[in-house]
């Protein structure tokens, strides 16, 4: 073999294979990505970026030692909890027929892709009022009651508290409520009042905290719940599958019976900014 | 040769995600506690790869590369952009609060494919200074600096060795996916 290298006919710049190569190798930074970006309308470079990232793979697992070291079960279930399939553990025993149609589909121009998620949930019936929380504990049933009174406890504790209104993503929604949260106890409630109601065998909503410490890829599953026909306002507690260092935002989706694995955001009728 | 997993991943078969937690998570987790330093980096770092690896599965292409292949790319880049991210290059260093005592070693659940094989003997095209930066950087995870520590070499030179030791492997991978590639086209396989 040469030990002359010449660039990719496809790529005529050295400068992009150099960092194309950096980047598989150590990652890059910022600036790095910067100018990689600017030069790589140059030519085809996703494909060789991908050419290269599948040759520092393979090097990885031709020299990396064949034994490996089991996931540990708290780290797979922690995985399964933010991103495995759909495990709902109780339906609601009478979920009433919607009383009206879902939002439609709500075009947005975020930016944030919604990550995938977790989904157990338990149901919780009272009254006509059917709530599925995103708690992960397994058909514990809970008196909707309850949430209105933990909610105006942990606003009255004097613990560092946010709490902030939800806002519609279609400007004619009669929607209100708003989200507390307890960075804290690591714990809060939702509240909403002319939410639509939902059928749970159709789909569900869910929701999504966005962490700064994640950035806005990753936003946190927050659980699936369901809003049933009956007066008055709403409350649903919130189920963060992980920690959630600070909330910046909250979203809404509706997606399929159990959540999604990956949400195509079009339909999204609540955003709550922490400002 | 095992079944990919990824375009039942990709096509919503809920099955699949435990499956490929199953096959991978050692993968996974093994990569993860050599690149990062503490153990909590390297839990979520692991739920991060595996988020992104669902919403990459309907990239796969069989035709190109080995599954556990494209696992393993997506696995470095996330953890190398997770790494930057959150508090710089690491050093590479494992501490002892990640070494889990309920992990053990294992067979990885995923295949020595003919692919790493070959890979291997590309390996040995290489010359000896570009595949020692290769080994500490990519099988290490260790830093450019971190490397010129152990080595003594200047950063340039480490830059420049690992740069072009992976021209040439990119040349090697690259033209084995190429003609991979063709042979798929040419027999109506492949997927995604």
């Amino acid at each position: 073999m040469s030990d002359t290298l010449s660039p990719s006919a496809e790529l005529p710049n050295d400068r992009l294979v150099e960092l194309l190569a950096d980047d598989a190798v150590f990652g890059l930074t910022a600036d790095e990505r910067h100018e990689l970006d600017s030069l790589s309308g140059e030519a085809d470079a996703e494909r060789e970026a991908e050419v290269f990232g599948r040759a520092a793979a393979a090097f990885y697992l031709a020299s990396a030692p064949i034994e490996t070291e089991t996931l540990p079960p708290r780290v797979r279930d922690a995985v399964l909890s933010r991103c495995g399939p759909t495990a709902p553990t109780e339906e609601p025993a009478d979920v009433a027929a919607a009383a009206r149609a879902m939002p439609k589909a709500t075009p947005t121009d975020l930016l944030w892709p919604l990550a995938v998620a977790a989904s157990l949930m338990i149901g919780v019936y009272l009254g006509g009022q059917s709530i599925s929380g995103g708690s992960a504990g397994g058909g514990i049933a809970v008196e909707p009651a309850d949430y209105a009174q933990q909610r105006v406890a942990l606003l009255e504790s004097g613990a560092p508290v946010t709490q902030v209104a939800w806002t519609p993503t279609d400007a004619d929604a009669e929607i209100g409520g708003d989200v507390v949260w307890s960075p804290v106890e690591q714990r809060g409630f939702m509240t909403f009042s002319g939410l639509a109601v939902n059928d749970p065998a159709v789909e569900q909503y869910q929701l999504w905290i966005f962490d700064a410490e994640r950035g806005d890829t990753y936003p946190v599953d927050g659980g699936v719940f369901d809003i049933s026909a009956g007066d008055g306002e709403t409350v649903v507690p919130i189920d963060a599958k992980i920690a959630v260092d600070q909330a910046v935002m909250f979203a809404i989706t509706i997606e399929r019976p159990g959540g999604v694995v990956v949400s195509d955001r079009s339909r999204l009728p609540l955003l709550a900014k922490v400002e | 040769m095992t079944a990919p997993l990824l375009p039942r991943v990709a096509a919503g078969d809920p099955t699949a995600v435990e499956e490929c937690l199953d096959r991978y998570g050692g993968l996974v987790w093994s990569l993860a506690r050599r690149y990062c330093g503490v153990a909590v980096d390297a839990e979520d770092a692991v739920q991060e790869v595996f988020v992104e690896l669902w919403k990459s599965a309907d990239r796969f292409n069989e035709s190109l590369a080995a599954e556990s292949t494209f696992v393993t790319m997506i696995a470095r880049r996330r953890i190398i952009d997770l790494l930057r991210r959150r508090r710089g290059p690491t050093s590479g260093d494992l501490v002892e609060d990640i070494v889990d005592p309920s992990a053990t070693p294992e067979m990885g659940g995923y295949e020595l494919t003919e692919e790493v094989q070959r890979v291997r003997g590309f390996m040995l095209q290489l010359k000896d200074e570009e595949r020692r930066v290769l080994e500490l950087a990519i099988s290490e995870g260790l830093t450019q600096t971190k490397i010129a520590e152990i080595t003594g070499w200047p950063l340039g030179t480490v830059k420049s060795h690992a740069r072009r030791g992976m021209m040439r492997l990119r040349k090697l991978v690259g033209a084995e996916s190429d003609d991979r590639s063709a042979m798929a086209t040419a027999k109506g396989g492949g997927t995604a």
